[in-house]
C-alpha cells in the first residue's frame, strides 16, 4: 500500500506506507487524510527525495541502542551515510531541519509498535542525526575563527569582550 | 531585505561623497583665509573650519559603523547554521563536546568563543560543566583562569571537582583555587600522586590541606575524597581528621586511601558528628575505636587493608552502623563494638573464622546480608548457628569443601530464611555439589527434580562467579531448572527462579 505526499514546491511523491510511517508527522496525518494526498508545506521536493532515499536504505536496520544521554556520544558515520550526507551546507541544514520537523524514527520501531515518545527519545540513527553528527565533525578541531568562517557566523563580541573571553579560556589550553 | 540593504549602502556612499566634497571646500577656504583675513577674523574662520571637521569626522564614524553593520548583515544572510533551533544546536554541540572530561571541555571552550548565542547555549549545557578534573601542576595563569571561569562565567560550582595535587609547587598553586567562592560541592576529591615511595613532598601537600593559612580552601562538600601515595614513607605526619573536617565542612561521606594514617584531636571531634559513610583503604594507623566513638551518625564503614590501634580494655562502643565491610584487616577490635542496627556485614581476608568473628556475628542479631571469606564447612556450620536469620549470603574462597556443606545444609536446615546465595570461587571441580544445591535449595518442592525438605522456601537467586561459572554454564540441570538466566557473563552466572 502506498500514499501520496505533496511537497512545498507542489511535487507529488508516491511512497510505500511502511516507509512513510517512519516519519511520525506523516503517520499522524495518514489516519485523517484517507486517500487524499498529504501536504508537507515545510519540505521541498529535493529535500524529501533525499530523506526518502535514506528511509529506503535503512528500512531493515536493527534497533539502535537506547541513548539516555549519559554516555559519551560518538560521531561515527557509516560509509553509506557519509556518502548520503555529502551535500552542500544549504542542503545539509535543510535535511536536519526537515528530519526534525518530520519527527523521523527507525522503521523497526514502527513494526514493534514502540510508543512515539520512546521512539523520539531512543532514536539516534535518523537522517537528522547523521546531519547533526556531520556538522559536529565539521566543527571539531577548529578554532573559533575557523568555525565562524566555515558557517559565515558573525563575531558579535566587542573587542573587549573577545579579549576577556580569550583570557577566560586559558585554563583549557594545553600546557 | 536586499532593498533595505541597498538603501543603506546608498546612504553610506552619500556620507563618503560629502566628506570628499568637504575636503575640497575646506582647502579653498583655507587658501582664501591666508590671503585676505587676519587677527580675530582668521581665528573665527579656523574655529568654524574646526567645527566643520569635527562634524565631518562624526559623520564618518557613523558611516563606518553602518558599514560594519552592513558587512555583518551580509555575512549573516549567508549563515545557514543559525536557522537551526536551539535544541538541534545543543544536539550538535553535545556531539562536538562528547563527554565531561578536560578534553571535551577544551572543545567546548572553542564553541564558547564563537558568538554570543553559541556561548549562551554551551554555558547552559550543565552536564558539560558538572564535573571538573584538574591538575595543579599547571602555570599559575591557568589556575587563576579556571578559578575565574568557575566563579565568574559559570556562576556555579561543579557538582564534582577532582584536583590532582602533584609534588611540584603544589603549595603555592593550592592558594590559587577559590574553593571558598565555589562552595558547596557535592563531591570534592584530592589526588596526591607521588613519583616514588620516598617522595616526602606528598606530606607537605597533605599538611597544606589542613593548614589554616589556606583560607581559599575553606568550603562545604558532601563527599570528600583524599588519595595519596604514601606507602613506605615513615617520617611524615598522620592526617588530623579533626583539622581536615573543620576546613571541609558538611562532609557526610569520607574516602581516604593511601595516606599514612589518621589521628583525632580529642577536644575537637564535634566536626566528625555529621559523618555517615567512611571508607579507609591502605592506612597504617587507624585509631578505630576512637573514630567509632567520635562518629555517632556513622551508618556505613568500609575498612580495607588497614592496621588498627586498639588500646587494651577499651569500653564497648555502641555504634549505629548498618553496613560494616572489613577486608584484609585484623579484626580483634570487633570485641569492643556493639552494632544494634547492623544489617550488612562483610568479613573477608586475613583468616576469617576466628572466635571473635563468630562472637561478633552472634551479637549482631539484625544481620540480613553476610559476606564471608571462607567456604570451610566448620565455619559455615558456625555461621548457621550464629546468624540463622540471614537472607543473603555470599561465600568466597576455596570451595573444595562445598559438597560437604551442601550435604549438611540439606540435612540440618541451615539458613532457613536464605533467599539469595552467591558463591565466588576460582575452583571449577564441584559441579555435582552445585547440582545438589540446586535440588536441595532452589527447585520448588513441586518440581520433579526437587529434593527440598519441608519447611524451606526456595532461593530466589543463586549467583555463581569465578571459574565455577564456566563449568555451570552448560550444566543441563542448572539450565533446565531455571526460568530465566539474567545477564550471564563469561565469569558469572546469575540465575533467578520465579
Amino acid at each position: 500500500m502506498s500514499i501520496t505526499i505533496v511537497t512545498s514546491d507542489n511535487e507529488q511523491f508516491c511512497v510505500e506506507k511502511l516507509v512513510a510511517q517512519r516519519i511520525a508527522l506523516i503517520e499522524d496525518m495518514v489516519e485523517n487524510a484517507g486517500d487524499r494526498p498529504i501536504p508537507l508545506p515545510n519540505v521541498t521536493a529535493s529535500v524529501l527525495r533525499k530523506i526518502l532515499e535514506y528511509c529506503e536504505h535503512h528500512k531493515n536496520d536493527p534497533l539502535p541502542p537506547y541513548d539516555d544521554g549519559s554516555r559519551s556520544r560518538t560521531t561515527h558515520i557509516s560509509e553509506w551515510d557519509q556518502k548520503f550526507i555529502t551535500v552542500d551546507q544549504e542542503m545539509l541544514f535543510e535535511i536536519i531541519l526537515a528530519a526534525n520537523y518530520l519527527e523521523m524514527k527507525p522503521l523497526l520501531y514502527v513494526r514493534l509498535n514502540v510508543p512515539r515518545v520512546q521512539c523520539l527519545t531512543a532514536c539516534n540513527a535518523v537522517a537528522g542525526d547523521i546531519g547533526c553528527k556531520t556538522v559536529a565533525n565539521m566543527i571539531k578541531g577548529k578554532s573559533p575563527e575557523e568555525i565562524r568562517k566555515l558557517f559565515n557566523i558573525v563575531n558579535n563580541f566587542t573587542p573587549e569582550e573577545e579579549a576577556q573571553i580569550r583570557k577566560e579560556a586559558e585554563w583549557a589550553e594545553d600546557r | 531585505m536586499s532593498e533595505q540593504l541597498g538603501r543603506r549602502i546608498i546612504e553610506v556612499q552619500r556620507i563618503i561623497e560629502l566628506h570628499h566634497a568637504l575636503g575640497t571646500s575646506l582647502e579653498k577656504r583655507l587658501v582664501e583665509s591666508g590671503e585676505h583675513l587676519a587677527g580675530q577674523q582668521l581665528e573665527e574662520c579656523l574655529s568654524s573650519i574646526e567645527n566643520t571637521l569635527k562634524g565631518s569626522y562624526e559623520a564618518l564614524l557613523t558611516g563606518s559603523s553602518h558599514l560594519r553593520i552592513l558587512e555583518a548583515e551580509l555575512v549573516a544572510s549567508k549563515c545557514r547554521i543559525h536557522r537551526l533551533p536551539v535544541e538541534l544546536l545543543r544536539e550538535i554541540f553535545s556531539y562536538v563536546i562528547g563527554g565531561t572530561d578536560l578534553l571535551s571541555q577544551r572543545l567546548a571552550t572553542s564553541l564558547l568563543q564563537t558568538c554570543r548565542s553559541w556561548r549562551f547555549i554551551v554555558l547552559s549545557m550543565h552536564r558539560v560543566w558538572s564535573q571538573f578534573e584538574y591538575s595543579l601542576d599547571r602555570p599559575k595563569r591557568q589556575l587563576i583562569s579556571i578559578g575565574e571561569f568557575l566563579t565568574q562565567t559559570l556562576h556555579r560550582s561543579p557538582s564534582e571537582l577532582v584536583l590532582i595535587v602533584p609534588e611540584q609547587d603544589s603549595e603555592d598553586n593550592l592558594r590559587l583555587l577559590p574553593l571558598n567562592a565555589l562552595s558547596p560541592f557535592e563531591s570534592l576529591a584530592f589526588f596526591i600522586p607521588g613519583e616514588d615511595e620516598e617522595d616526602a613532598c606528598n606530606s607537605i601537600s597533605l599538611e597544606a590541606l589542613c593548614d589554616r593559612q589556606y583560607t581559599n580552601l575553606d568550603c562545604r562538600c558532601s563527599t570528600l575524597w583524599l588519595e595519596g601515595y604514601l606507602l613506605g614513607v615513615y617520617d611524615i605526619k598522620r592526617l588530623n581528621l579533626s583539622d581536615l573536617l573543620t576546613r571541609f565542612q558538611g562532609v557526610k561521606q569520607l574516602r581516604l586511601r593511601d595516606v599514612k594514617g589518621i589521628e583525632l584531636t580529642r577536644e575537637s571531634t564535634s566536626c566528625l558528628h555529621n559523618l555517615t559513610d567512611v571508607e579507609l583503604r591502605n592506612l597504617r594507623y587507624v585509631p578505630i575505636l576512637a573514630l567509632l566513638s567520635a562518629t555517632p551518625s556513622l551508618t556505613r564503614l568500609v575498612l580495607d587493608n588497614c592496621i588498627f590501634e586498639v588500646p587494651d580494655n577499651h569500653p564497648v562502643v555502641e555504634c549505629r552502623l548498618q553496613t560494616l565491610l572489613v577486608q584484609d584487616c585484623i579484626r580483634d577490635w570487633l570485641v569492643y563494638i556493639h552494632c544494634e542496627y547492623l544489617t550488612e556485614l562483610c568479613l573477608s581476608g586475613h583468616d576469617p573464622g576466628s572466635d571473635d568473628d563468630f562472637d561478633f556475628i552472634r551479637k549482631s542479631q539484625t544481620i540480613e546480608d553476610l559476606t564471608f571469606g571462607s567456604m570451610d564447612c566448620d565455619h559455615i556450620r558456625q555461621l548457621a548457628v550464629s546468624a540463622p536469620g540471614i537472607k543473603q549470603l555470599t561465600l568466597s574462597g576455596d570451595c573444595h569443601q562445598l559438597p560437604r556443606w551442601v550435604s549438611e545444609t540439606r540435612s540440618n536446615l541451615w539458613f532457613p530464611k536464605l533467599r539469595i546465595l552467591g558463591i565466588k570461587s576460582t575452583c571449577s571441580c564441584v559441579t555435582m555439589a552445585i547440582e545438589e544445591l540446586v535440588r536441595a535449595r532452589c527447585l520448588p518442592q513441586a518440581h520433579q527434580d526437587s529434593q527440598m525438605v519441608a519447611g524451606l522456601e526456595p532461593l530466589e537467586r543463586l549467583t555463581i562467579s569465578g571459574g565455577l561459572a564456566y563449568s555451570m554454564a552448560t550444566n543441563s540441570l542448572f539450565q533446565t531448572a531455571t526460568s530465566s538466566v539474567r545477564e550471564p557473563t563469561t565469569d558469572a552466572l546469575a540465575v533467578t527462579w520465579i
